[in-house]
């Protein structure tokens, strides 16, 4: 019989603690975690206040308890044993592993300096967001930084060359739409990416039933090389391109703009650089600006018609031609991208011609427009934990940690983006991971990844402090385990991608904690034994006291009784009142409002990209850099994919996971499978059909993953969810049985921002042989699933 | 085997334009319910349809639709597994709700293979059938189905059918659900516009999750 299936009466008791996920899913939501016998029964989801407001968990926050009790819980300190990497382990007390770990650092910083320690690019610890291990190196005497991230660095350095600012929070917000009668969408699925209840997916729908009920129905554009659950009304249509050709898509519209006298060249002329003969920069002559590229009166000589743009999009030119006219009919379009185009070895050109759309038919600072952008971001209502000032000077685009780890000093400013210094004084030589899985799984090129972190003689110490045994996790020296956030008390903001201003006072639960310690207390004890205690917990000397400075801090601190508020009810939440129309005061008045950009109007034709491509020219570095959003083939782009008889391949946000956090439940695996999408043309092709196992390969890597043979996705090209755990025996065959989407990605970072291009990756497909399935039965037989630290979670 | 009209029915309704696939309510309930490996209540069905073909300029034309039904048991009122269990384990009760009687049910399977939605599921654990009871109990509390409470997309309701159904959209089924003459099930769906017709060549997407 199922619980809850008799009388009330009869259910279990449980006493409930609010909580919310702590991942990196641009959400926060609320759960009241229905706790007995020291674990969670059930969850119940957020039904404190009216409908419309409710902050509801998705799938993944309802699965909390099975990831929380999941069997790659980490439960004691762990040293390796073995060759780093193939996740061997020895449980070992907490006093021995600090003392090593504060010998380590201590040692490292002594022969190689701070610059030698590096604190990755991680994730997993988004709630209370400032990371301990931070702030104890700062209080050290600093690390090498990181700048960027991998969600979208090409964007970011897009947006700053177009408008003057990295574009997180300058785009309008989405309760613009409402003002929109047509919405462009590139690379935008918010059904996968906002799916929390006070997020985009739910805030969207609202919107579009909003504008239906008044006679105003809005229409959705998505320009996508997969169908997306934007697609929801007749009205709404899906142009599908090949992956990193949006660009090539923007200059056909583009074309059937000038040609048809469509282009809003008051505002051009007003607001923008570098489009035609009465905008160009001074000394830059008329051919190098964006009119001339698109009419063939460039230096490549090639005019991008609609048919130019057909042959590399794989959009039929009639569409792009009507999509065009659409575009410049509009009262008014909220032009948008997610962050997928730009994810591509040429991603700062696709992210910045999807902007120029918006500036071409002036639908840029007026209400229901945008600037291009992904929707702004909201600040945290109460600011993150403060990791405090790093001495060290000197960063590196956050992609390229493992150049530093594998080429040290040869990373330079012009060759890399060093930043704060010429070029680096120290290879990295120890690395504090703290809730991150992005040393490999979140990183790119697995196997290469694995061969720089496998020599002891390159970094000479990895500390690993994370919840459970990642794929990441198995490279620690030392791994610590750490308490959920989920387990602990903590004032968490609402999201960024919340459309509500929301304090959750999360409560710790009677959960099971074997040896687990919060990563605060354990960076402490490090502070310690490294004598900067003192100034660790300047702050407050534990977790609570430096919440209560952070509430002291945030935007909600100076309401009479807001404090009051939070503590009666556990959730304090205000209207998001943020409402922002992106650069409204700069269209309304350029002169008095310029941008933060050198000639302080947009630049199509960016003086600073051309300056960066003369410094690269004269270091004698070799980098296709263009001014203006022109259309760059990628080295593996779609025409490569055909010339070479490969499928473009797609690792897109799925639903069973946020990033690779939740990746290991089995529950969600069993309600919403991990697929690889292809187009029937080419399941037809290959001789494959649904649910067959294959093997997608390249000069990289290979992964097993099962096939969904669906219309969903343009031919040519095939979509996996990314996330997935990596699962291969690195001593042996390498294949992935995990279908980890970065066994195949490449490391090289883009030209320009040094960014991370996952969605330029092309891979072959053939069905699983039977040798290699003999393969890994005779592995996993052999496998000693009693490893130290696995499975003494249940 | 004559089935008394309830004194109510109870039914669950599904906004399907809203709807966007996520598996929130399959989750909420396996949670809820502490189903066990390889059981759901709920399931979300993905269907999707749309040819593809190059056209003279090397280009794709295409007119893919796609859309999702989130089903679980509709409380019909005329239920083929109560009619077809031999053991009279499948009861049907006053509000309308059909559940299953654990101390009655053998386990023979009859009533998973005649529902047409496949709402009774075999637990090989308890070697009964389980399916879902519209949270009866925490209706009975107050509360909506946990499904329904679940849903970020606010896409599914609950309530008396004849409420539900009286919507000007409402339909019983589409695309390639089952015909509702069998059943009389109590689901109320207003359909989504990518929804073309019913039973043209939309294809099921996802059998194995379902």
């Amino acid at each position: 019989m199922t619980r809850h299936a008799g009388a009330p009466g009869d259910w279990p008791a449980t006493t409930p603690a609010r909580q919310t996920c702590s991942v990196n899913c641009g959400s926060r939501c609320v759960l009241s975690l229905q706790v007995a016998d020291g674990r969670i029964q059930w969850a119940e989801g957020d039904g404190a206040v009216e409908e419309g407001d409710q902050m509801r968990p998705c799938l993944r926050g309802r699965a909390l308890r099975y990831w929380l009790d999941s069997p790659e819980r980490l439960n004691a300190p762990l040293r390796r044993v073995g060759p780093r990497g193939l996740g061997r382990f020895e449980p070992i007390s907490w006093d021995e592993a600090l003392d090593e770990v504060a010998e380590r650092i201590r040692g490292v910083v002594a022969r190689w300096g701070n610059e030698a320690v590096l604190v990755p690019y991680a994730t997993a610890r988004w709630t209370a967001s400032g990371s301990p291990f931070e702030r104890l190196m700062n209080c050290y005497g600093g690390h090498l930084g990181i700048y960027g991230d991998y969600s979208c660095a090409q964007l970011q350095a897009a947006h700053e060359a177009l408008y003057g600012d990295d574009g997180y929070y300058s785009g309008s917000t989405l309760d613009e739409v409402a003002n929109a009668d047509l919405l462009v969408v590139f690379g935008a699925n918010p059904s996968l990416t906002r799916m929390g209840g006070a997020s985009g997916a739910w805030r969207l729908e609202q919107m579009r039933e909003a504008r239906a009920a008044l006679g105003l129905p809005l229409k959705v554009v998505s320009v996508d090389p997969c169908h997306t659950d934007l697609m929801s009304r007749a009205v709404d249509e899906w142009l599908p391109v090949r992956p990193g050709t949006d660009a090539a898509f923007v200059a056909g519209v583009a074309h059937v703009l000038i040609t048809e006298g469509l282009v809003d060249e008051a505002f051009v002329h007003a607001c923008c650089i570098g489009y035609d003969a009465e905008t160009m920069p001074a000394g830059v002559p008329e051919s190098e600006g964006y009119r001339a590229y698109v009419m063939g009166d460039g230096p490549d000589g090639v005019e991008k018609t609609p048919a130019w743009a057909a042959r590399i999009t794989g959009c039929p030119s009639a569409r792009i031609v009507s999509f065009a006219r659409e575009l410049a009919g509009a009262r008014r379009a909220f032009v948008t991208q997610g962050w997928g185009p730009q994810r591509t070895e040429h991603g700062e050109q696709s992210a910045r011609a999807v902007c120029l759309l918006a500036m071409l038919t002036g639908n840029l600072g007026l209400p229901g427009t945008n600037s291009g952008t992904r929707e702004r971001l909201r600040r945290p209502a109460i600011p993150d934990e403060s990791v405090g000032d790093n001495p060290v000077g000197v960063s590196i685009p956050a992609f390229t940690w493992s150049r530093a780890v594998e080429q040290g000093e040869a990373l330079t400013a012009e060759s890399a983006g060093v930043r704060g210094a010429e070029r680096l004084r120290a290879p990295v030589k120890l690395i504090i991971n703290h809730g991150g899985n992005a040393l490999t799984n979140q990183h790119a090129d697995i196997n290469r990844t694995h061969r720089i972190l496998a020599d002891e003689g390159l970094c000479e110490f990895i500390l690993g402090v994370d919840v459970a045994m990642t794929d990441s996790a198995r490279y620690a020296d030392i791994l610590l385990p750490d308490l959920a956030q989920s387990e602990q008390a903590a004032l968490v903001a609402s999201g960024n991608s919340d459309g509500v201003c929301a304090v959750i006072d999360c409560e710790s639960w009677d959960h099971p904690a074997f040896e687990r310690r919060g990563a605060w207390d354990v960076a402490r004890e490090l502070a310690r034994r490294l004598g900067v205690e003192e100034a660790f917990c300047a702050e407050g000397s534990t977790a609570c006291e430096v919440d209560e400075r952070r509430w002291e801090q945030g935007e909600l601190a100076g309401e009479a009784g807001a404090h009051e508020e939070l503590g009666a009810r556990g959730v304090l939440r205000r209207a998001d009142a943020c409402s922002q129309v992106a650069f409204a005061d700069f269209r309304a008045d350029p002169a008095r409002n310029p941008l933060p950009t050198p000639s302080g109007l947009i630049e199509i034709y960016s003086t600073r990209v051309a300056a960066l491509a003369r410094e690269r020219a004269q270091a004698g570095i070799s980098a296709p850099l263009s001014p203006i959003p022109a259309y760059l083939p990628a080295r593996e782009g779609a025409e490569a994919a055909c010339e070479r008889g490969m499928l473009q391949l797609v690792s897109y946000h799925g639903r069973q996971s946020a990033n690779s956090s939740f990746a290991n439940v089995r529950e969600i695996e069993e309600a919403v499978p991990r697929r690889l999408s292809i187009n029937p043309i080419d399941a037809q092709r290959y001789g494959v059909a649904s649910e067959d196992q294959v093997v997608l390969e390249n000069e990289r890597g290979a992964l097993v993953c099962r096939v969904r043979v669906t219309p969903r996705v343009m031919p040519g090209v095939v979509s996996l969810p990314q996330g997935a755990w990596h699962d291969a025996d690195m001593a042996g065959d390498k294949l992935d049985w995990g279908g980890c989407a970065n066994t195949l990605t490449s490391d090289i970072p883009t030209a320009w921002s040094c960014g991370n291009a996952h969605n330029s990756c092309l891979v072959r497909l053939r069905l699983l042989r039977d040798d290699e399935r003999a393969r890994r039965a005779k592995l996993q037989a052999s496998r000693d699933d009693a490893a130290p630290g696995k499975g003494e979670g249940r | 085997m004559s089935i008394n009209a309830p004194e109510s029915q109870f039914g669950f309704s599904f906004d399907q334009k809203r709807c966007t696939g996520c598996r929130t309510c399959v989750i909420a309930c396996k949670d809820y319910h502490d189903l066990g490996p390889g059981i759901m209540f709920r399931t979300v069905h993905e269907y999707a349809a749309g040819a593809w073909r190059l056209n003279e300029e090397g280009a794709w034309e295409q007119d893919v639709t796609a859309f999702y039904v989130s089903l679980s048991c509709s409380h019909c009122a005329n239920p083929v597994c109560l009619r077809i269990c031999t053991a009279g384990a499948v009861l049907k009760d006053a509000r309308g709700f059909v559940t299953i009687d654990h101390e009655a049910c053998t386990g023979c399977q009859l009533c998973a293979v005649a529902c047409p939605y496949h709402a009774p599921r075999f637990d090989e654990a308890s070697g009964r059938v389980e399916k879902c009871d519209g949270c009866s109990a925490r209706i009975a509390q107050g509360r909506a189905p946990v499904c329904v409470e679940a849903c970020p997309q606010h896409a599914l309701g609950f309530g008396l059918y004849d409420d539900l159904s009286a919507g000007p959209r409402v339909v019983e089924r589409i695309a390639a659900m089952p015909d509702p003459v069998i059943t009389q099930p109590n689901y109320a769906i207003e359909p989504s516009e990518a929804v073309r017709g019913v039973g043209l060549d939309e294809e099921l997407m996802n059998p194995r999750e379902v």
